[in-house]
């Protein structure tokens, strides 16, 4: 099983010898694997099909996920972890890329949003929404809709109790960018691409990478699941929803992560549904391309997140040290 | 890679599965068990080829391996 992570400590293979040996033989049909690479793999399917994976995970940027992210790519003919299930069977002649998360990848934007308003009037908002709509194609996020249904579900709770009052309840609309609070969909709103790029190097570096991040994610089509069968893993394993990949909050202590503190304590008492199923044939080189395609996509979004999140830590960083430079000009 | 080459290690790896599951022990005794017609020795074939690693060592150490069947 290759991990996105740098170390690559795990290996678990747990479907049959003729897959393996399928997949290995696609590999080849793709230009994935070559005679070397079956050479160094001691000429064993599974050796080669292990080598192939940690390699593309390698190229494509997996030691810099793995800094920020904390996600496992599961291959097998399940989509969770049925050692205990009998659930091989139902898998259809497919296999199954999986990508699980263990924790959050907490990105705060509040600042940067307000930053880009400067800029220019409704920059900010655009910037916002590109993020969460190019990360929620492939991922799981948390934000600031997650936090309004949570608080919505706080509130009916609380009414049913003697005394309301005395319950805390996160308020979302005063953590919103002021430029989030007209209550305005993001299809109303300007796209990102529409505005002038800022002329600050760091600015201007963010929105050519979120854009980047937008084109990247809507190149491809997130892979199709066949939704009777997914219906049933559900009811049939009583899965939850996805644990998210991105916590995408303004403040650290806002509402949108009270709400996630909140709910924290409930995930992982039912088995998760992964944030990303990619299913394919191992004996079909193109639909093992095509898997690999998907997987490539996955992880330029993500490798393009973590650009993101740096730019952002950046500006914030420079601001402190502008603010202690000030400070200490002024004593 | 030249499609000669290219087919010429489809193949390899085609006929590795076959190499690969004589080579396995419990893989020999398992079809030793399907061959046969007697349903006594059939279970002494399984039980001998599920006690055993890949290596000749037994998985299960002592006796009692096997659960008890619901009553």
């Amino acid at each position: 099983m290759p991990k996105l992570e740098a170390g690559h400590s795990g290996n678990r293979i747990t479907f049959g010898c003729s897959d393996l040996n399928s997949l290995a033989q696609a590999f080849v049909e793709i230009d994935l694997a070559i005679e070397s690479d079956w050479i160094a793999a001691g000429r064993i399917p599974a050796a080669l099909v292990d080598s192939v994976f940690r390699r593309f995970l390698w190229n494509r940027g997996q030691e810099v996920i793995a800094e920020h992210f904390e996600l496992y790519l599961t291959l097998g003919e399940s989509i969770f972890d049925a050692r205990y299930s009998d659930s091989g069977a139902d898998s259809n002649g497919q296999l199954f890329l999986v990508l699980n998360t263990e924790s959050s990848f907490p990105l705060g934007v509040g600042s940067t949003i307000e930053e880009l308003e400067t800029c220019h009037e409704g920059m900010g908002a655009a910037f916002y929404d590109t993020l969460r709509q190019a990360l929620y194609r492939w991922i799981r996020v948390y934000d600031d809709h997650d936090a309004s249904y949570r608080i919505e579900q706080m509130v009916e709770w609380a009414e049913g109790e003697d005394d309301p009052d005395s319950y805390e309840i996160p308020k979302r609309d005063q953590d919103l960018p002021q430029c989030l609070r007209s209550g305005e969909s993001a299809e109303s709103r300007r796209s990102l691409d529409s505005f002038p790029v800022p002329a600050e190097p760091r600015l201007k570096d963010l929105i050519e990478t979120a854009l980047e991040l937008h084109r990247a994610s809507y190149s491809m089509e997130r892979p199709r699941v066949d939704e009777e069968w997914l219906e049933y893993q559900r009811s049939y394993y009583s899965l939850d929803m996805p644990l998210p990949s991105v916590l995408l909050y303004f403040r650290p202590g806002d509402a949108v992560m009270a709400c996630f503190d909140d709910e924290c304590g409930y995930w992982g008492q039912e088995t998760p549904e992964p944030n990303l199923i990619i299913p394919f044939r191992p004996s079909d080189p193109g639909s093992v391309r095509q898997a690999f395609t998907v997987l490539e996509t996955v992880m330029r979004v993500l490798v393009l997140t973590t650009r993101i999140k740096t730019l952002i830590e950046d500006g914030e960083k420079a601001k402190c040290d502008s603010a202690s430079t000030s400070e200490a000009n002024s004593n | 890679m030249p499609d000669t080459s290219k087919q010429a290690l489809l193949q390899e790896i085609r006929e590795s599965e076959g190499r690969q599951a004589s080579a396995n022990p419990l893989t020999d005794l398992m079809l030793r068990w399907l061959e046969c017609k007697d349903s006594q020795e059939a279970s002494s074939a399984l039980a001998r080829a599920l006690s055993l690693q890949g290596s000749g060592d037994p998985v299960f150490p002592g006796p009692g391996i096997w659960p008890i069947p619901p009553a």
